[in-house]
């Protein structure tokens, strides 16, 4: 092994048989790391990985596994160093998770796959270590996706690989499971060294749990690197072709953009005006905001939803401009709403609102409504 | 565990003793009964009685052929039962008997018209190889090209009517004294089994269940598809060539003297992994033979004493037989699935 480099690929292009899916992809992985490739559907993700599986032929380039060339070791000596969990999981009927989980001992037991007590022992750490040691004797057929998912994790694991390969481990898994199951591969890189390549659909997760990122779109690689290095702000809308929507690299978040005639301007700050924004957006209004910092979250939300926003940049103009800025954009909008944001004495953006009301804005004040559903129904009503 | 290894030991005990009591019930049973004590003169002591005949050159042939087709069978539609990665199909369904039966007919009717007068027993076994390979290839390259199972089934289906066409037509220009048999032995039958015929199915059957026995590693393997398999160090292609290779030598082994006959190799491995209750080749290839050779005895039976004097057709009580318990099953499988 050459300085903890598991696998490494040289110009690789991957697809079928005629058809170039992906090409000149360079990518080292290292021992213990979680590699995440990202991209929309389609963008060839899962044919990489199976690819560097060796389940199907590279098109070109190389591909190097601890030092050698791929395609220069046997199947069975490749099934004790590359282990992999594909997508869709249709388990066997009538075969219990112990029994599923021993199939992975196939590539070290003997010509009649008789389990020896160190296979017994690998199976029972490897339940234990995805946490589906109670599972055991239950049938496959039983269990629910998350289980299904962590037991065929368990089952990658007993082939005691230096690399484990998951195309999509986490769809089709409600939130809590996906991070489950994102916190067993975590750990089993951590813990075990063992390197982990992934696909997944996730920004966010993929962002959180993954040391390098890969983005993928339209047949190359668009950029490579920590995610620190490559969720930069614009890169996912446009790796996504974000319509309607607008992806905030800080919080990690999702917004869907608003309309764009000029509905509803949402005064606020610490927080209050980001539920509104959302729920206004979400029903096709255009929104405009104003006024807090860069750091409030109401920043991140207008962002991502809003026509205008008014933010406060450190070291920037200061806040009697922004908040004249704030009321003389307000009144181009149709009503507006107070969210309800905290205030000290003479507070400039109560100014700023009590200013755009003097002008003839229509601002619904916060004491007229008890939960965004009413203030919702109050929109449309005027 | 324990209470899994009790279970498999009890029934693996129920399938010895069930299967020799069949057997000893094939040769006692029918036209003419023969007492217990007889069946056991007939073999090596040297008084000889009236049955003596009756078991040595009918019942007795006709009985291993049996048990020994039912195993066949079973194991066979196990095979391809993975290969398919689907849990309904079996040589039958496939076409694959139909193909065997096919070129059986045309070793049988061509050959006789050109003056074979003695029937070659390798012959006709070379004939439905032959066929059972040909359907098997084009089964299997359109697999390549068609993933949808339900397509692949209605072209294994088409090809099982062509192959009756031609069966049919080819009778047209038989031999009217052979053509009752031939008929017969189109809808499948163990009768009239000649020791020769009998022979040539062991030799080539019992090694191959033998060798799918040692195949059950890598079987188990394949139960979680073919990405699955190469991932864990099987060599898919060689490896795919020997499950079709093996199921259609067993299934021509069988059809070409006992004709295409449904529905064993079908329920069987079903009823069979049902009753374990586990997937595991290990346990179900060994199994399935056993029992696959209790439920084409009991057919074969059944075939033979309920109407006397005539003869039913094997593939009719394979079916009602068979059917029944299948679903017997699946509706007490409280859910866990009935699929591979």
């Amino acid at each position: 092994m050459s300085g903890g480099v598991v696998l490494k690929t040289d110009s690789l292009s991957v697809g079928y048989k005629d058809k170039t899916v992906l090409r000149d992809i360079f990518l080292t992985v290292e021992k213990g790391r979680m590699i995440c490739l990202l991209g929309p559907n389609g963008a060839g993700k899962s044919t990489v990985l199976h690819t560097l599986a060796r389940l199907i032929e590279p098109i070109g380039g190389r591909i190097e596994m601890e030092g050698r060339e791929l395609a220069s070791i046997s199947v069975g000596e490749l099934a004790k160093k590359i282990s992999v969990v594909l997508t869709g999981n249709n388990l066997p009927g009538l075969t219990t998770v112990r029994e599923l989980v021993a199939i992975g001992r196939s590539p070290y037991t003997g010509f009649f796959g008789r389990l020896t007590e160190k296979d017994e022992e690998l199976i029972d750490k490897s339940l234990h270590s995805v946490g589906a040691y109670d599972l055991r004797d239950r049938y496959c057929s039983e269990l629910s996706d998350g289980e299904k998912q962590k037991i065929m994790i368990a089952r990658a694991l007993v082939q005691q690989p230096h690399l484990i390969l998951l195309d999509e481990p986490t769809s089709h898994l409600d939130v809590s499971r996906k991070v489950e199951v994102m916190r067993i591969l975590n750990r089993l890189a951590a813990e075990n060294g063992i390197a982990v390549v992934m696909s997944m659909h996730d920004i966010d997760l993929a962002v959180k749990c993954s040391d390098y990122i890969v983005l993928i779109k339209n047949g190359s690689v668009k950029a490579a690197g920590t995610p620190e290095e490559i969720i930069k702000p614009g890169v996912i809308d446009e790796l996504y072709d974000l319509k309607g929507a607008g992806y905030d690299e800080q919080t990690g978040a999702v917004e869907l953009a608003g309309g764009s005639s000029r509905d509803l301007f949402v005064f606020g700050r610490a927080g209050t005006a980001t539920a509104v924004m959302r729920a206004a957006a979400r029903l096709g209004f255009g929104v405009g905001f104003g006024a807090a910092e860069s750091y409030d979250i109401d920043a991140h939300t207008a962002k991502a939803v809003c026509i205008d926003h008014f933010i406060h940049e450190h070291g920037g103009e200061s806040f009697e401009s922004l908040y004249e800025k704030t009321a003389d954009a307000a009144i181009g909008y149709r009503l507006a709403v107070d969210s309800g944001f905290p205030m000290s004495d003479g507070d400039g953006l109560m100014k700023a609102v009590r200013e755009a009301e003097k002008r003839g804005l229509r601002v619904i004040g916060r004491q007229e409504y008890s939960s965004i559903e009413e203030l919702i129904k109050k929109i449309k009503s005027q | 565990m324990k209470t899994k290894k009790v279970r498999y030991a009890v029934l693996m005990i129920s399938g010895v003793i069930l299967l020799t009591v069949v057997f000893f019930i094939n040769i006692v049973t029918g036209s003419v009964n023969i007492p217990i004590k007889d069946v056991f003169s007939a073999f090596g002591s040297s008084e000889k009685t009236v049955y003596d005949s009756i078991i040595t050159d009918i019942r007795l042939p006709r009985a291993l052929a049996a048990l020994s087709g039912g195993a066949a069978l079973a194991v066979s539609g196990i095979l391809l039962q993975i290969f398919f990665s689907n849990p309904i199909v079996e040589p039958y369904v496939l076409g694959i008997s139909s193909g065997a039966s096919l070129f059986t007919g045309m070793v049988l009717l061509v050959g006789y018209r050109f003056g074979l007068v003695a029937l070659n027993t390798w012959g006709m076994f070379a004939g439905a190889f032959v066929g059972a390979l040909i359907i098997s290839f084009i089964v299997v390259i359109a697999s390549q090209y068609i993933k949808n199972i339900t397509t692949l089934l209605i072209i294994g289906m088409m090809f099982g009517y062509v192959c009756s066409a031609a069966i049919s037509i080819m009778t047209s220009f038989a031999d009217k004294e052979r053509l009752a048999s031939f008929v017969i032995w189109t809808m499948g039958s163990f009768s009239g089994f000649r020791w020769d015929q009998v022979r040539l199915m062991y030799i080539i059957i019992i090694p191959l269940l033998i060798f799918a026995f040692l195949l059950s590693k890598q079987l188990n393997v394949m139960l979680l598809g073919e990405d699955y398999a190469r991932s864990m160090g099987i060599a898919i292609k060689p490896f795919r060539a020997l499950i079709i290779g093996v199921s259609s030598l067993l299934c021509a082994a069988v059809t070409a003297f006992a004709g295409p006959i449904s529905f064993i190799g079908l329920a069987v491995p079903h009823i069979v992994r049902l009753m374990f209750g586990t997937s595991n080749n290990r346990i179900i290839i060994p199994a399935s033979c056993m029992y696959g050779a209790v439920m084409s005895g009991l057919c074969d039976l059944a075939a033979r004493i309920l109407l006397p004097p005539y003869e039913l057709p094997l593939g009719a009580m394979t079916s009602v037989i068979g059917a029944p318990i299948l679903v017997f099953l699946l509706l007490h499988d409280k859910g866990r699935g009935a699929k591979l």
